[in-house]
């Protein structure tokens, strides 16, 4: 990762993020950089935070300490020109729903000033959206592909999207990532995006983070997973070995054979632990899946 | 990482450590004022209306309702100010506290609106119990939502849901089933009251008939509009709801900041449509009333109150259209503020017709004079809103 791109610079950051609900720590000091053109995917068990953090990216909700920035601004005082350059897809779109889905979309796309009109009515189209419907009328799904429209006819700069797929069809989900893909590669826009869904991730994602209970447990690209990421298996006999703390440990679980699985993350030239050259000790490299259930299982 | 601007403390908590409570004083003393200034505009119309028309019987029933036309134009024209001011000021905390407020902001325009020119009326008119019981029966019919939600108000108790339980004593839909029944029966209530007071005091001349059709008319229509302007007012407020008290993606859409910002531009938005109702409401009460009787005197009467509330609503609308920051809004509420003492103004000398022969020439002319200089300033005024509406929003101009 860029190192030396400031969170002022960067489409979406933010810095040390807390935030409680009562006596629950939602956000445990979230630290994250989404690099220009790049697709970050967050993924999550359900419950993690990703929406909270997401909203507290954007500025809909006020954190507890630490401090977020859009394409330069800070999020709580987002001004007007960066607004025009965000797309947002809210994991439950329920604001205007009071309107039918030809007048929002004309009420919306009248405030942005790269509003792609004929986008809208292809997709309007391609999707079966009828623009006289009221949003509250339709489904789940309807009214996810309505903002999904919304927010790509902005031609955003940056994209964020909350959970997007978890309504939709097969056939609408892959017009999406589609989308997310062409978008990311052609104009680059910097794009964000929550799922629980490791396939959606893979197909699009070019950078991946992990969020767990709160915490920011990994954060990579994800072509180099597979080198920079493994398991260990230490067998119940070679537990002796094992420290109290493994260099770059992300997780560690206790089998019901009696043996211990770890995750360890290692810098792409650096070696693996010493650990891992015991020939006792298993070593894997993992699927994003794989790895996935093994740090949030 | 680069240099950081310095966090900026919302303005919400600024509030909070600088007065050292949530706002519930602030907004209790906003919403005495309100009370108090409404009052006194009210007593300030209802003293000079009477000392222009001394005779008892010469207009109180019509003056009873002008009052209350005057009313409905009050709300319409300042309604949205003190409601997007105390939003934009505050920052409330939530945005279901921009329903809270809002709604006993209205509330309190109305009661200290009409039941101070009910009481005064009562005093110094002959027939006294039907402007009482009317305006008494719409106040109940105002507060009954929040007496059943245990006299809250004005605190942040009250929310989404007792503004819906307004919505619904208006629409008569939404509501629970408790509160449904109740505002209905409340309605209905009134509506009876009022057509058994008119049945017994309308009884003398034609021209009061027509008279009373014309003030109804337009009393129909100013309701039709503040109706509008509430129910969009609620809904944009639901539409702000969000889990928690905490925005929803529509702040992210430029322009749409805050409170205020959202609400002039669904104002601005809904505009559009409400005035085309208005409208077409006010040519029909124009139709009807000419089918009813023709003299000159109906004509201009007709035509001038058609007019006087399309131009206070198309002026408002260029105001916002204009100027959508919060320039705009203190215009159109100026506006609002202003149309009132216009309104007042208007109404003296129609008092002194009332009072007058209805063949007084003079006066019909100086009102058809007045019709026409005001139809020709909503025309001018209606001709570049609508190029407005058809060009790219202001705040693109903005931001380009």
């Amino acid at each position: 990762m860029n190192v030396n791109l400031t969170f002022v610079e960067s489409p979406l950051a933010c810095q040390d993020i807390q935030k409680h609900f009562g006596s629950i720590q939602v956000l445990n000091g979230i630290t994250l950089t989404l690099l220009p053109g790049t697709v970050l995917g967050l993924i999550g068990r359900n419950g993690a935070g990703k929406s909270t953090l997401i909203r507290i990216l954007l500025g809909l909700q006020q954190p507890d300490s630490g401090q977020s920035f859009v394409l330069g601004d800070r999020s709580l005082a987002m001004g007007d020109a960066v607004k025009s350059r965000l797309g947002y897809v809210p994991q439950q779109p329920d604001a205007l729903g009071w309107m039918r889905v030809g007048d929002m979309l004309d009420f919306v796309g009248c405030l942005y000033p790269r509003w792609d009109r004929e986008f809208v009515q292809q997709s309007l189209l391609r999707w079966q959206l009828p623009p006289s419907s009221p949003l509250s009328k339709l489904s789940p799904g309807e009214r996810q592909r309505v903002a999904i429209i919304r927010a790509l006819a902005v031609r955003p700069d940056l994209l964020v999207l909350d959970e997007p797929a978890a309504a939709l069809d097969p056939v609408s989900r892959r017009d999406l990532l589609r989308e997310i893909a062409v978008r990311a590669a052609e104009s680059g826009t910097s794009v964000l995006f929550s799922t629980h869904i490791v396939s959606d991730l893979e197909r699009v994602a070019s950078h991946v983070a992990f969020l767990h209970e709160g915490k920011l447990l990994l954060h990579a690209p994800l072509d180099e997973l597979g080198d920079t990421h493994a398991r260990l298996t230490v067998p119940a006999e070679a537990k002796g070995t094992l420290a109290a703390r493994v260099a770059g440990e992300l997780s560690r679980r206790r089998r019901p054979d009696g043996s211990v699985s770890l995750v360890i993350a290692r810098q792409s030239d650096a070696p693996w632990p010493l650990l891992a050259a015991d020939p006792r000790i298993r070593l894997d490299h993992l699927g994003l899946e794989d790895l996935f259930i093994e740090v949030a299982g | 990482m680069g240099q950081q601007p310095a966090p900026r403390i919302p303005l919400r908590l600024q509030f909070r450590s600088a007065a050292g409570h949530s706002g519930n004083l602030v907004v209790t003393l906003i919403f005495i004022c309100t009370f108090v200034v409404a009052a006194l505009l009210a007593l300030l119309f209802v003293v000079l209306a009477v000392v222009t028309t001394s005779g008892p019987s010469s207009g109180d029933w019509a003056l009873s309702l002008s009052c209350f036309n005057l009313v409905l134009f009050w709300i319409l024209g300042t309604g949205a100010g003190p409601l997007a001011r105390s939003t934009q000021e505050l920052r409330l905390p939530g945005p279901s506290s921009f329903v809270g407020y809002a709604a006993p902001l209205y509330c309190s325009f109305f009661a200290a609106s009409v039941v101070i020119p009910a009481v005064l009326l009562a005093i110094f008119s002959a027939t006294w119990i039907w402007p009482a019981l009317v305006t008494g029966s719409a106040l109940i019919g105002f507060l009954t939502p929040i007496a059943l939600r245990g006299l809250r108000w004005p605190h942040k108790a009250m929310r989404t849901s007792d503004a819906r339980l307004l919505l619904a004593m208006m629409l008569g839909r939404g509501a629970r089933p408790r509160s449904r029944f109740a505002g209905v029966a409340v309605v209905i209530l009134a509506l009876a009251i009022f057509v058994a007071c008119l049945q017994a005091q309308v009884t003398s001349r034609t021209w009061r008939t027509v008279r009373f059709g014309l003030g109804l008319a337009d009393a129909a229509t100013s309701l039709a509009a503040v109706l509008l302007l509430f129910f969009y007012h609620l809904r944009l407020a639901r539409s702000l709801v969000g889990t928690g008290g905490n925005w929803t993606e529509i702040a992210l859409v430029p322009g749409m900041g805050d409170a205020r910002a959202q609400l002039l531009a669904l104002y601005r938005y809904t505009l559009r449509h409400s005035l085309m109702l208005i409208m077409m409401a006010a040519v029909a009460a124009v139709i009807a009333l000419a089918a009813i009787r023709s003299p000159l005197r109906v004509y201009a009467y007709a035509v001038f109150l058609t007019a006087s509330l399309c131009l206070c609503w198309t002026v408002q609308t260029l105001a916002v259209l204009v100027n959508p920051g919060p320039k705009g809004a203190a215009f159109a509420t100026n506006f609002g503020s202003r149309w009132l003492i216009f309104y007042l103004f208007y109404l003296l000398p129609d008092m002194a017709i009332v009072r007058r022969s209805p063949e007084n020439l003079p006066d019909i002319l100086i009102l058809v004079f007045v019709a026409i200089v005001i139809i020709g300033l909503s025309v001018a005024a209606y001709i570049p809103w609508r190029r407005l509406t058809a060009l790219p929003h202001p705040f693109l101009q903005r931001n380009q």
